[in-house]
């Protein structure tokens, strides 16, 4: 889910104390939305520049080990206390908090008790990259691979090819929702992807036997907005959010169209790929680097163990290429994937040239609403880099069976080419929008009325550069209706239907610890020494808090975190767990590698280490 | 590298008086881009010794109808001087290229031969057709010519019209491993999508030369093209819209009214030599009759047609309706006015090949005119347009006109623009 979506759904207590936040007050000046002050990429980077070491490790740690699925607080809780995290439970606890006053991090209720956590996917990204950077030394400029393989055109072509079929002719669905295979496979068969290079798409039974290709693109026209249902087939009808995309320039257009083949095909819980797959994006476009050397620099076992599948897929896509050189197994970026990066598109090279022949030159750069509109007057006779098509009669005539006037088809050539018609082109329009062969009067048929301008598919796209908006694809009514079953929903959604949003304002105070306030203010105050049983239920309380004990050994202090009591063979108990030091600057502790005991008689003084009491003060902006 | 045969030594040289200057420029170029530094060495090493000469030297060269694609032969005749089996369409060509032969080479008449239905002269320079080669009638069906020629050391087999190349002729010509191979054409298109078989048979496009280059630089006659839109009667359009896909295209092509198109169009270049060119016989000769045009066709006796060629070519005729003779090598330089009446659904080397001959350049520096009838709301439209692609690509641009009721305002053009 995305900030937007989120924000629109929290009940006005928790809107409330966001807009309060310490880094959000400041940024609702000038009627800026709570969701745009929420979702504003330079807020967060402040906020990483300028937050407490524990939250912001905390929020890499959730970033790393879940990415933008949900999860349950309770699979966080024991990252507390151990390396490499090194923050004790409790301070982790405190920490969730404070992510969830800043508006980073949001808890859900379940209706069954349990609580999920999760930060925004379009901000998880952006967290990942300011947070988990991947760092990478790229080989030499003009290091030379060989066996280099790539696919010759990115995947917005095979997907504007694949949705003016579907455009062309509709795409029927069974009764139970599926396109039929017959369908399927020739959409398929059209497609260069081959279904071992795709991952594990989440789709209904019913679709399962489908080729992956042929679902990939149904699945990516959903969540472009290029196809949508219409009773028992799938139409492409562009919504808002399509026609947005394909105003795009080409780079932009593909590397949007990265992140959405990301969302739809990096299933929630499988934040191993997502890491995997937002991590490569750091690399720079067109530089090799060596596939040992990224492996290596991935946060975690499971995304480099996932790396390869997305990068095999990327490949196919037409977004990565691999090669091999002296030193190993090289990949490198032929788009841009990173947005902060991308650069204007050079003028000119963004047009389609047409011939007086008929056939369109199509160069990489030109952005797939051209191609779209194209596509819809055109056959396309060849792809490789450069794309080669014919203004067809065939594609000219449905096209004006389909409410497309010649005006609008003149402007549409014109508009992708950049340059008046050559006159053979103009002609060819004039036959076949005048269609009709002569009738028995010798007399030419009367050329068609022109349609209604907004029936056409060739009504002017937005030139604006719009946000790519995702509201009314993610609507749950729509997703349910494109698979033709409710519960697909939830299925590919993953945080399902039936959800509250916690209203509670955050703890920030020992009340986050049940029964804080009840335990004798001296536990949590300073080292004291207690009777044998008292120190037994002030080790208990603090395992109970997950939290850290400052304790005397032997006229050292001693932190520690406390793992479990253990009953020794003498009827007495001992306290296994580690002793940590914290790091100068960020009082980040720092775990011995392996827990140790203490026996119960070696313990002085103690006390319970309560984040609050120790941190309150540092946990805001620097203002 | 396979070694190349250099082929049986014939010393010859290109004539160089009696107003013939060589080969031009870019016929050079191609010669030179065909064989390279090749040809002295290749003589030289033959002559001293039995070794072979280097390898390379097979290729295709590209030209324009009218700019001399015979030449190019020619100079690589004379570069090499070798043994040369020459192949060609027609007879027509045969007998244009033996004339070329005489006239631009120290050849003599002992020394070139013509190898044909009605001849058979296997000489150090043999022209042959096609169709002779891939005769058989020998032995279990054999090809009773070829050990003729299998006999011979050819140091060169030049393919005329290269496009129009039959896969059995190359399969048989194959076996003369050894031998260079120069496949001559203007328009290297096939509709069956086969163009690339000729790199494969003969080998590499060596050179080729923009039609509009050469026409600017006076090579080649400037040429105005023009698609004439003319409209079927009533009963006409009645048979048509009632007939089946596959009958609609001859309907459409015998459209009655394209006569009266051609006599205006005759009238309107009144002074100029023309060919009126079409597909269906029938119609050729009802145009023929109507306008007393004498007719040639690919059945008429050879030497009843070179007859009327001659007779054209000496101005006693003003104009001549021709078959489908007219898509091939046919002499004519003076026409300088060609009317398509009809033409083989989309054939783009057709229609090249016709507005070929009109485009040798002209005695009075003038230009050529080519026309293309086509019925009005047929499907002729559709093959017109794709029978012009070949030429729009080479820079052509056709004005389309439409042939009004009356006839009257033929000029009066169909759409604000032109192709």
């Amino acid at each position: 889910m995305k900030t937007r979506d989120i924000v629109a759904e929290l009940p006005k207590g928790a809107l409330a104390w966001l807009r309060e936040g310490p880094w959000t007050a400041g940024r609702l000046a000038h009627g800026r939305s709570l969701a745009e002050a929420l979702a504003d990429p330079s807020r967060a980077a402040e906020w990483a520049e300028a937050a407490p070491p524990l939250a912001r490790d905390t929020l890499a740690l959730i970033v790393q080990r879940f990415g933008p699925a949900p999860f349950p607080e309770e699979k966080l809780a024991p990252e507390g206390g151990r390396p490499p995290f090194g923050w004790t439970g409790a301070e982790l606890r405190l920490a969730v908090q404070l992510l969830r006053r800043d508006g980073i991090v949001f808890a859900l209720d379940r209706p069954w008790g349990d609580r999920l956590l999760l930060v925004p996917a379009d901000m998880c990204a952006v967290w990942r990259r300011l947070l988990l950077p991947l760092r990478v030394t790229p080989l030499p400029e003009g290091a030379w691979m060989d066996s280099c393989d790539a696919a010759a055109s990115p995947l917005s072509h095979e997907l504007v090819a694949a949705w003016s079929a579907i455009r062309r002719s509709g795409l029927t669905l069974t009764a139970k929702g599926a396109p039929r295979k017959q369908d399927a496979a020739k959409l398929a068969a059209a497609m260069r992807l081959a279904s071992e290079d795709i991952p594990p798409l989440t789709v209904p039974p019913a679709w399962e036997a489908l080729p992956a290709s042929a679902v990939l693109a149904l699945l990516l026209g959903r969540s472009i907005g290029m196809l949508k249902r219409r009773g028992q087939a799938i139409a492409a009808e562009p919504d808002k959010a399509a026609e947005a995309w394909l105003a795009l320039p080409a780079a932009e257009a593909e590397l949007r169209l990265l992140e959405q083949a990301a969302d739809s095909l990096l299933a929630a819980g499988a934040p191993g790929a997502w890491l995997a797959a937002e991590s490569l994006r750091d690399l720079a476009p067109m530089r090799w680097y060596l596939a040992a050397d990224i492996a290596k620099a991935l946060p975690t076992k499971e995304a480099a163990g996932a790396a390869e599948a997305w990068i095999r897929f990327l490949r196919a896509a037409g977004w990565m290429e691999t090669g091999s050189g002296a030193e190993g197994a090289a990949l490198r970026w032929i788009i841009e994937p990173n947005p902060g990066r991308l650069m204007a598109s050079a003028d000119g090279y963004d047009r389609y040239e047409l011939m007086p022949d008929l056939e369109a030159i199509v160069p990489p750069e030109v952005p797939p609403g051209a191609r779209w509109e194209l596509e819809l007057l055109a056959r396309r006779l060849s792809e490789d880099v450069v794309a080669v098509y014919r203004i067809d009669a065939g594609a000219c005539r449905r096209a004006q069976a389909d409410g497309t006037s010649l005006e609008q088809a003149r402007s549409a050539l014109e508009r992708g080419s950049g340059a008046p018609l050559p006159g053979a082109v103009d002609i060819a329009l004039r036959d076949w929008f005048h269609a009709a062969p002569a009738n028995s009067a010798g007399q030419p048929a009367r050329p068609s009325e022109t349609p209604p301008p907004d029936k056409s598919p060739l009504r002017v796209l937005s030139v604006e550069r719009p946000i790519v908006r995702r509201d009314e694809s993610h609507d749950e009514a729509t997703h349910g209706d494109f698979f033709g079953c409710a519960d697909a929903a939830a299925r590919i959604d993953g945080a399902g239907p039936a959800r509250s949003w916690d209203a509670k304002a955050p703890i920030l105070s020992r009340r986050l610890y049940p029964g804080a306030d009840g335990v004798p203010p001296g536990w949590l105050r300073q080292p004291a020494a207690y009777h044998a049983s008292t120190r037994k239920e002030i080790v208990e309380r603090a395992i109970g808090w997950r939290a850290g004990l400052r304790l005397s050994k032997d006229g050292a202090w001693i932190d520690f975190v406390p793992e479990r009591v253990v009953p020794d063979e003498h009827g007495g108990w001992r306290v296994r767990g580690r002793p940590f030091v914290r790091e100068a600057g960020s009082g980040k502790p720092v775990l011995a590698e392996n827990p140790v005991d203490l026996e119960a008689l070696e313990i002085g003084t103690l006390m319970i280490s309560l984040p609050e009491a120790e941190h309150a003060e540092i946990y805001r902006p620097i203002t | 590298m396979p070694v190349i045969e250099a082929g049986e030594p014939l010393p010859l040289a290109l004539r160089s008086s009696g107003g013939l200057t060589g080969l031009r420029d870019y016929q050079q170029a191609a010669v030179d881009a065909l064989l390279g530094g090749e040809g002295e060495a290749a003589r030289a090493a033959t002559a001293e010794s039995t070794a072979p000469a280097a390898a390379g030297g097979s290729g295709v060269v590209v030209l324009p109808c009218g700019a001399g694609k015979t030449w190019v032969g020619i100079g690589a005749i004379a570069r090499l001087g070798c043994e040369t089996l020459i192949l060609t369409p027609n007879t027509v060509s045969v007998t244009q290229w033996i004339r070329e032969l005489r006239r631009a080479t120290t050849l003599g008449d002992d020394q070139i031969g013509a190898y044909t239905g009605d001849r058979k002269e296997v000489r150090p320079v043999t022209v042959a057709t096609y169709q002779v080669l891939s005769s058989r009638g020998g032995e279990r069906g054999t090809n009773a010519h070829w050990p003729l020629f299998q006999d011979r050391n050819w140091g060169l087999i030049i393919y005329d019209e290269v496009h129009l190349l039959p896969a059995p002729v190359f399969r048989l010509t194959a076996e003369l491993q050894a031998t260079r191979r120069l496949g001559l054409t203007a328009t290297l298109v096939r509709e069956d999508g086969r163009e690339g078989d000729v790199f494969a048979l003969v080998g590499p496009k060596a050179y080729e030369a923009p039609w509009k280059s050469l026409e600017e630089a006076g090579w080649i006659a400037e040429a105005s093209c023009s698609e004439v839109r003319v409209p079927l009667e009533p009963d006409c359009a009645e048979r048509y819209a009632d007939a089946p896909a596959r009958a609609r295209s001859r309907i459409a092509g015998e459209n009655p009214r394209k006569a009266e198109v051609v006599r205006a169009l005759l009238a309107r270049h009144e002074g100029e030599q023309a060919l009126v060119i079409g597909q269906y016989l029938d119609q050729l000769r009802r145009v023929s009759r109507e306008l007393g045009l004498p007719l040639v066709t690919g059945d008429m006796p050879h030497g009843e047609r070179q007859a009327l060629f001659d007779r054209f070519n000496r101005g006693e005729l003003r104009a001549l309706a021709l078959s489908k003779v007219a898509n091939f090598a046919v002499d004519l330089p003076d026409a300088a006015v060609a009317v398509q009446i009809s033409g083989s659904f989309g054939s783009r080397q057709e229609e090249a090949q016709r507005l070929g001959r009109i485009l040798r350049p002209k005695a009075d520096g003038g230009g050529a005119s080519f026309y293309s009838l086509v019925s009005e709301h047929t499907d002729e439209v559709e093959y017109a347009r794709r029978r012009q692609r070949f030429l729009v690509q080479q820079g052509y641009r056709y004005e389309v006109r439409r042939w009004t009721e009356d006839g009257s305002a033929a000029d009066r053009p169909a759409a604000e623009s032109s192709r």
